[in-house]
């Protein structure tokens, strides 16, 4: 091991790559751990929604039993569901509509309609070879990718410039409606089971008959100021 | 140290994220399955002129526990604002009046039969004036008192006469209608009529 490790010898060149290397490592790490945060945190706070749903039933003892309290709970969390994703849907309708009757009008039914869209992106080569460098038996970019075009935008894709964008939306839109609804799922299955928990946990039979010193203190402070206010009314 | 926990748990959060893709995608089909339920009793409701969704027996609950709360605490708040009146006190002063003249009533002497009370309402039977009020019922008087019980006798009605006013100086002459001054010696006569001085000389 220790001879292979010897046998390496970086050129200049090695030696910036590997530099570069381990930065854009490491912020990969930090951006994939902050979006998985962001992931966790907006789940949670999807999920906490469901006790607004089902707090005035427990509160006010409508509701006394975990089995009773998942069944409204499921109840409130699909009325809830069918009102935030509504919108979602109703695109989605509208841009189903939109393509049947397009596609039926101009008869282009096998028309790919993102790759009709990215005419309005900068598109690059990534498949040349030049710009690709073997580290290490590790194939890493070495330079930028040669542009295949500007953006630019193309009157025969008009009908493409608003289906792919309507179809973006609807997914993004149904797509965090549905992580929601699974969110208040969970923290709903959660609720059923704390809300209703006996538990024994930090409590000693014996504390109660514990003496309080603090207790104590403060009743014979009481008492002093009581006193000296009785002597100063004689 | 939070921020590290929150950071670590979002790493394994991102390293399970395939998983809860998959999750997701299962979730979503099952998610339109029920769409498309919810929304079709919702759809037959709305034609049925009634709210989109059903109210659950538990919503009817609480807006019941709700809506009593709130009118104890109006009840509450208004019988509050507006405490019990108290009773003022009244001071009510009696004023006794006495007049002599024939046919007042005097203290301790019961009233003829018959006679109303000074200041008492007309008798039964008399008009009112216009604007008077109701005329009451007839106050029910004690009948007078047999003189030989009460040992009093009640005075008669009589005209006055010279002697009621007892002796004076001046004397009534009946045929001018004037008082005439008595000379010194009527006078003393009258005095000493029936008075037994003591002679000269006796004590």
């Amino acid at each position: 091991m220790i001879d292979v490790l010897a046998g390496i010898t970086l050129n200049e060149n090695d030696r910036r790559l590997l530099i570069i290397f381990v930065i854009v490592l490491v912020v990969l790490f930090v951006l994939v751990g902050l979006i998985g945060m962001g992931i966790r945190l907006l789940f949670q706070s999807q999920g906490r929604r469901i006790d607004n749903e089902i707090h005035d039933a427990v509160v006010y003892r409508v509701i006394g039993d975990p089995k009773h309290l998942s069944k409204y709970g499921v109840k409130k969390n699909a009325q809830l569901f069918v009102r935030q994703v509504s919108p979602a849907i109703l695109i989605g309708v509208v841009l189903l509509v939109f393509y049947l009757i397009y596609s039926a009008i101009a008869e282009d039914w096998a028309a790919n309609h993102f790759e009709r869209f990215s005419t309005v992106f900068y598109v690059y080569d990534w498949g040349d070879e030049s710009i690709y460098v073997t580290l290490w038996g590790m194939r890493i970019i070495n330079e930028a990718p040669p542009l295949v075009h500007a953006p630019y935008f193309n009157g025969a894709y008009w009908a493409s410039y608003i289906i792919v964008p309507l179809f973006v939306i609807f997914v993004v839109y149904y797509a965090v409606a549905s992580m929601a609804y699974l969110a208040r799922a969970v923290y709903l299955r959660r609720r059923c089971k704390s809300v209703y928990e006996k538990t024994l946990e930090g409590y000693n039979f014996h504390d109660a008959l514990k003496f309080d010193k603090e207790k104590a203190l403060a009743s014979e402070e009481a008492k002093a100021k009581l006193g000296a206010g009785e002597s100063t009314k004689g | 140290m939070k921020f590290l926990k929150n950071f670590s748990l979002g790493l394994l959060w991102a390293f399970l994220s395939p998983l809860l893709l998959a999750a997701l995608a299962i979730w979503s089909v099952y998610a339109l399955v029920v769409y498309f339920v919810e929304g079709s009793i919702c759809i037959v409701r709305f034609f049925k002129g009634k709210s989109f969704f059903p109210p659950l027996e538990e919503d009817v609950m609480v807006e019941k526990i709700k809506k009593k709360e709130l009118d104890d605490l109006i009840g509450a708040k208004e019988e509050a604002a507006a405490p019990a009146p108290q009773p003022q006190p009244q001071n009510v002063y009696v004023q006794t009046n006495y007049y002599v003249h024939p046919g007042a009533p005097i203290p301790g002497v019961p009233p003829m039969a018959g006679t109303p009370l000074p200041g008492a309402s007309p008798l039964p039977g008399s008009t009112p004036l216009p604007g008077a009020s109701p005329i009451p019922e007839a106050i029910p008087v004690a009948p007078a008192a047999p003189a030989i019980e009460t040992g009093i006798i009640p005075p008669e009605e009589t005209e006055p006469s010279p002697a009621d006013f007892g002796t004076s100086s001046f004397d009534y002459d009946p045929e001018t209608g004037r008082l005439v001054q008595k000379t010194e010696d009527e006078g003393i006569d009258e005095l000493l009529e029936g008075v037994e001085l003591p002679k000269e000389g006796e004590e």
